[in-house]
């Protein structure tokens, strides 16, 4: 029933219960759950050098519980746990693992992850629409509105890196909210992994968020670029930025923010906009920001037909674009994504589609995936550890409309839409085959 | 194997191949087709780290792997960098081949251009995206199945359509789908049916209409969906028809109206031209109706027609949107026909005109239902009388009408005594017609302006137009009288007694109903009290009446009651001043009335018919008397007076002339006083029976001659032989001049015919005097004597008159 939630702990406040994960000889208090009771309390934890605290609204004095407002739609931590790294790493021989009842704790579990954080996306998608719908009017809400969404997210969705990931490559949520959100969660994920602190976490999250709000001045038609642009055209595009320069500002933004968001579209070899900054001029936040937002624009491109899949998309960016971003925020976003980003549809050298789990940093090309097999309920599917099984590769990604609807139900069951065109004659024989 | 490292063989292969050093991952060998897909020289790529060829994270890591797991090898598609910076797609594969190295192996990499194969599938996936995206626009909802049913594909608007819910769209489950589908639709069974039926025919094409259970109606076409000229399934496309069903159903609905209607209908367009007409209005206009298509719809009333009349019909639409109004439409015979046209302008939206409807109604067919409609609401079907509802219309314009002139009206309730036994016992059919004619003789008693109405059964009401107590009172009596009178029917005579009531306005009641009650009580009180008679509604107004009645019955008892004698009044001579005649006059003395005057009881007699008993009486009584005289040596003549109703009993002749035989008086001393009323009645019967009495010897006189107005022809044709000058001339001798005049012609005119005169009421001697001196041959008053009786009249016999009513002044005169 005590539902927890890391909060930052610039968020933490007397009267909050908190929970602390360092083990008591790390920290001075006599136990290791407790009321914080004084502004004292809280400076001795900042000194400790914790940036998150575990926070029990619950047991919290009531008065506090809406200064975090999105807790309540988190789920519980006990449901978080067999998720983790010991859940991945436990079937290890999951095709012979007899256990199907573990294995279905284990999906089912998963799902209700993937199902809250969904939920959350859904959320966040509509709180930044509510955002926009402002800005204008009262720029001072919409930061307002900005920060209560990031914070939510920088709390919950961190938590779960590899759900949300897999998440982001199915597009959930509402269609044109869907980049600032993508842009927000992944630069959140990716500024961790380069050691942001909280505070430029939440900057960057800010940035993300508001970084293509200068669209709302353009008509439709020239929110995104096409190479038939005419140059007048292209300029009224590139304009965007500074639109969105000009609104972070009268949002009153702090300068950090403001200077992502104006660099968002600068390259590191200087052929981006509108300054053609290069190299040691951009910031971490605002590499970050570009590399980002260009990869969310080649997974969801406004014609879908263009879409990569997230493992082409990481393939061209380092194949091709390696000289536009900063190496080591490229470097350090390939390793967090994997070779093929968990919720990838991929397809086995046995020519069965299978779905990227999770990722095993160490056996990139190797992750654990859940394999179509219309013989096993799909509330039981294996998960199955490529590392396990040599001989089976991963031969290709493809995007789930590539995918027979049987296995995308099988696989990917948020997304569906069953009167999608089916293709009149079945693939091959041996799809049915084991 | 050796023959393998062969560059020559390498570069034969389609695929390009680099071969790689196991230790140092260096290449060591290209083949023609790699240096043609990387775009480098052999030279540039030899030597090189493998690491710096491989472009994607996926090579990267994978030549990052320990080695014994890159010698697993893998076989995957990925990328490859150019060296003009475009990626290739590819599909590479790395395997571990013999070589002549240290190691005795080396690793293959072979890449095969997947280009061609990419921009296909791309090229396919942009087609069925926009496959996709067409069917998802197209207004039908589609639904695609393969040939043993499973649904393959459907479009949003078919889950639109048939309101397919969410749970349905997110899961396949084609038996519910189909489930709800059948649930949908108004007739389930036939559903199912036609589907099994189209099932079973693959080939075929079918178009069918669903009325869906929500009130969408469906047009469902299928159509057999080919795969390279073999049918592998179907296409249903459904399209929402309600709109059109519903339009099409009411211009069905709307031209069977048109065409149909008894009404004549013509649209005419914008400039007012005919374009149409139904059946009704051919009908109407007649043959020539065709020839009026195109023609300004105006003309159809006549090509002379008002020209004004098109401006006050645009009035009119401006003002209302139709025109009303009565016109003559020029029929086909030359004849006109009034019609009520109501014609209405129909406008588009911006209010242009864009056509007119006329709507025509014949008056001249209006009129006659009108009139039969009338007939039939306000008649009594079987004698055609006028009704209650008829008669209520004709009472309230009278109430209306004595409201201004302060007249008054009668109600008269009028019921058959006894009817019932001539249904009961002749029938019913015999009962109707006697109804029949009972009601024409009824209305024969009536003016134009009273009337008669049937109220059902054998009631009768009249409504008798300014008529009062008295009035109505008349026509009662008068009623009774005729329906006295027999009736033929089938050669059976009877005859019918009827009881009236009668009610006035406005004392009795102010409307019809009210009166109508009042008449009835009325009635009901005539049948309490005997039938065959009539009453008022207020006691008072039948005290009269009453009195009346009361004396009619003392007088029918007084005879019984011997109340009545017959006295006798002598008549003189003037000349000899003797008397030489009597007139017999009847007299009736009752205990409760008194001595009642004969003006009072006479016309009561006449009125019931008593007066033939009574006058037979008077007669037998005088006929005695007189027969008493003559035996006893004074032989007077005995003048009675007959009624009309009496001399023309059958058997008066035969009665007069066996009284006088039983009493022995020679006929010559009866004389029968007549009035001149008689005469004029049954002329020709009359004339008859007055000669036989004349040849029996029997005296005629005229009774009050002169104040009846009949001519004097009858003087001369019948045997006439007295004339009796009423009293009234008498009274005004000798001083009124007229009298005097009239008297004095009335004895020439006697004497020139020979024909004795008598003047009556003679009450002075100048009166005598002036008569004498006239010549008149006889005088009858009370200047001689009253009317005596019998023993009087005997003792006045017997001893001689005195001098003045002997006209003698003094014997000396002599």
């Amino acid at each position: 029933m005590n539902s927890s939630i890391l909060i930052d702990i610039s968020q933490l406040r007397v009267g909050m219960y908190i929970q602390l994960d360092v083990g008591w000889l790390h920290h001075p208090f006599p136990v290791s759950s407790f009321r914080v009771a004084s502004a004292d309390q809280i400076a001795t934890l900042r000194e400790l050098g914790l940036t998150e605290v575990r926070y029990l609204p619950k047991k919290s004095d009531p008065e506090l519980r809406e200064l975090v407002p999105a807790a309540w739609s988190v789920p519980e931590m006990k449901a978080h746990s067999p998720h983790g790294g010991d859940a991945t790493g436990a079937p290890a021989a999951a095709t012979v693992d007899p256990e199907a009842r573990r294995r279905r704790e284990l999906l089912e579990a998963q799902s209700r992850t993937l199902a809250a954080c969904n939920q959350r996306f859904g959320e966040a998608t509509r709180q930044y629409q509510a955002l926009e719908r402002v800005v204008s009017e009262h720029p001072d809400q919409a930061r307002a509105k900005g920060d209560t969404l990031v914070s939510g997210c920088v709390a919950e969705l961190l938590e779960n890196g590899d759900s949300v990931i897999r998440l982001l490559s199915e597009g959930v949520g509402e269609r044109n909210a869907l980049h600032p959100i993508n842009v927000m969660v992944i630069s959140l994920l990716l500024g961790r992994a380069l050691g942001m602190k909280s505070i430029e976490l939440h900057d960057l999250g800010v940035a993300a968020l508001v970084h293509d709000l200068g669209k709302l001045k353009l008509p439709p038609n020239l929110r995104q670029p096409t190479p038939s642009m005419i140059p007048m055209e292209r300029t009224r595009y590139e304009s965007h930025v500074g639109e969105s320069v000009t609104l972070a500002t009268r949002m009153g933004l702090s300068e950090p923010v403001i200077t992502a968001v104006a660099r968002h579209h600068e390259m590191a070899d200087g052929s981006g906009f509108p300054l053609r900054l290069s190299g040691p001029d951009l910031g971490r936040a605002s590499q970050v920001l570009a590399l980002v937002n260009r990869y969310d624009r080649m997974c969801n491109p406004a014609n879908g037909v263009e879409a990569l899949t997230p493992h082409e998309a990481l393939s061209v960016i380092f194949a091709q674009l390696k000289a536009r971003f900063d190496s080591v925020v490229l470097g350090a976003f390939i390793r967090m994504m994997g070779v093929y980003p968990p919720g990838s549809i991929v397809q086995l050298v046995n020519d069965r589609y299978a779905i990227v789990a999770s990722v095993n940093s160490s056996r990139p090309l190797r992750p654990k995936v859940i394999v179509h097999d219309s013989r096993i309920p799909k509330d039981e599917a294996p998960i199955l550890d490529l590392e396990s099984v040599p001989e089976l590769g991963i031969r290709r990604s493809l995007k789930p409309a590539q995918l027979p609807r049987d296995a995308l139900d099988y696989l990917s069951p948020r997304q569906r839409i069953c009167y999608f065109f089916e293709r009149a004659v079945t693939p091959s024989p041996e799809e049915a085959g084991p | 194997m050796t023959a393998l490292q062969s560059p020559a063989w390498l570069d034969g292969l389609q695929e390009a191949v680099w071969l790689v050093d196991e230790e140092s991952l260096l290449i060591l060998h290209v083949n023609a087709a790699a240096q043609r897909l990387v775009g480098l020289p052999a030279t540039d790529m030899v030597g090189t780290p493998v690491l710096r060829l491989a472009s994607t994270p996926q090579d990267v890591a994978f030549w990052g792997e320990p080695a014994q797991v890159v010698a697993e090898g893998i076989h995957s598609h990925t990328s490859l960098l150019r060296a003009d910076g475009t990626l290739v797609p590819v599909d590479r594969q790395v395997t571990r081949v013999p070589a002549e190295t240290a190691s005795g192996t080396v690793f293959m990499l072979s890449m095969l251009d997947r280009s061609a194969q990419d921009s296909t599938e791309h090229e396919l996936e942009t087609l069925l995206s926009e496959l996709r995206a067409t069917l998802d626009s197209a207004a039908d909802g589609m639904l695609v199945c393969s040939s043993d049913g499973r649904i393959r594909a459907f479009n949003q608007r078919l889950a639109q359509l048939w309101s397919i819910p969410r749970e349905l769209l997110v899961q396949r489950d084609d038996a519910a789908v189909y489930a709800h589908m059948e649930a949908q639709v108004g007739d389930p069974r036939a559903y199912s049916d036609r589907l099994a039926a189209i099932a079973r025919e693959p080939m075929q094409e079918s178009a069918d209409i669903l009325p869906l259970r929500n009130g969408l109606v469906l047009e469902l076409r299928t159509v057999p969906q080919f795969s390279q000229g073999r049918p592998v399934g179907r296409v249903y496309s459904y399209r929402d028809i309600t709109r059109q069903t519903e339009i099409q159903a009411s211009l069905r609905l709307a031209a069977r109206v048109f065409e149909s209607s008894l009404d004549a209908i013509f649209i005419a367009d914008s400039q007012h031209r005919v374009l149409r007409m139904n059946p009704g209005c051919e009908r109407l206009v007649g043959p020539p109706a065709k020839s009026f298509e195109g023609c300004l719809a105006a003309s159809l009333f006549g090509s002379g027609s008002d020209p004004s009349f098109m401006e006050q019909v645009l009035q009119g639409w401006a003002k209302e949107g139709f025109w009303e109004g009565e016109l003559w439409l020029p029929r086909d015979n030359g004849t006109y026909c009034a019609v009520q046209l109501s014609w209405v302008a129909l406008r588009d939206d911006e209010g242009r005109l864009v056509q007119s409807i006329g709507f025509m109604r014949d008056l001249t067919l209006q009129h006659a239902a009108q009139k039969r409609i009338e007939e039939l609401a306000y008649s009594d079907v079987l004698t055609g009388l006028p009704n209650r509802l008829l008669l209520s219309q004709r009472v309230d314009t009278a109430i209306q009408g004595a409201r201004q002139s302060d007249t008054g009206f009668a109600i008269l309730f009028l019921d058959l005594d006894r009817f019932k036994i001539i249904n009961d016992s002749l029938g019913h059919p015999f009962g109707d017609r006697v109804l029949q004619l009972v009601a024409e003789r009824l209305q024969a008693c009536l003016r134009q302006t009273d009337m008669l109405c049937r109220l059902g059964g054998d009631e009768f009401v009249i409504y008798l137009h300014g008529g009062d107590a008295v009035v109505a009172e008349s026509v009662a009596r008068r009623i009774l009288d005729d329906m006295l009178k027999p009736f033929m029917l089938d050669s059976m005579g009877f005859s019918i007694q009827c009881s009236i009531g009668m009610a006035l306005y406005p004392q009795d009641g102010t409307t019809l109903d009210d009166l109508i009650k009042q008449a009835d009580t009325a009635m009901y009180r005539v049948k309490e009290r005997g039938r065959g008679s009539y009453g008022f509604y207020q006691p008072q107004m039948n005290a009269n009446l009453l009195s009346r009645m009361q004396l009619e019955h003392a007088m029918r008892q007084a005879l019984g009651l011997d109340r009545m004698a017959v006295h006798y009044q002598p008549q003189v001579n003037m000349a000899t001043g003797r008397i030489t005649g009597a007139e017999a006059l009847i007299r009736w003395t009752d205990p409760e009335f008194g001595a009642v005057s004969p003006g009072q009881f006479i016309p009561l007699a006449e009125e019931s018919g008593y007066i033939v008993t009574l006058g037979a009486w008077v007669m037998e009584q005088a006929v005695r008397e007189a027969a008493v005289w003559m035996h006893s040596g004074m032989p007077i003549m005995i003048s009675v007076n007959v009624s009309a109703l009496e001399f023309r009993q059958a058997d008066f002749v035969d009665r007069i002339t066996r009284l006088l035989a039983v009493h022995q008086l020679p006929p010559t001393l009866l004389e029968l006083e007549l009035t001149e009323s008689i005469l004029l009645q049954d002329a020709q019967e009359m004339e008859q029976r007055l000669r036989v009495l004349a040849g029996l010897g029997i005296g005629l006189a005229i009774d009050d001659f002169g104040t009846g107005y009949s001519s004097l022809a009858y003087l001369k044709k019948l045997p006439i032989h007295k004339l009796k000058i009423d009293q009234s001339f008498v009274r005004g001798l000798p001083d009124d001049d007229g009298d005097r005049a009239i008297v004095s012609a009335i004895i020439s005119m006697g004497r020139a015919m020979h024909i004795e005169v008598v003047a009556e009421g003679v009450e002075t001697e100048t009166q005598q005097a002036v008569l004498l001196q006239m010549q008149c041959d006889h005088y009858q008053g009370f200047l001689c004597a009253p009317g005596l009786p019998a023993l009087e009249f005997r003792a006045l016999l017997s001893k001689p008159l005195p001098l003045k009513a002997q006209g003698r002044r003094s014997p000396i005169q002599n």
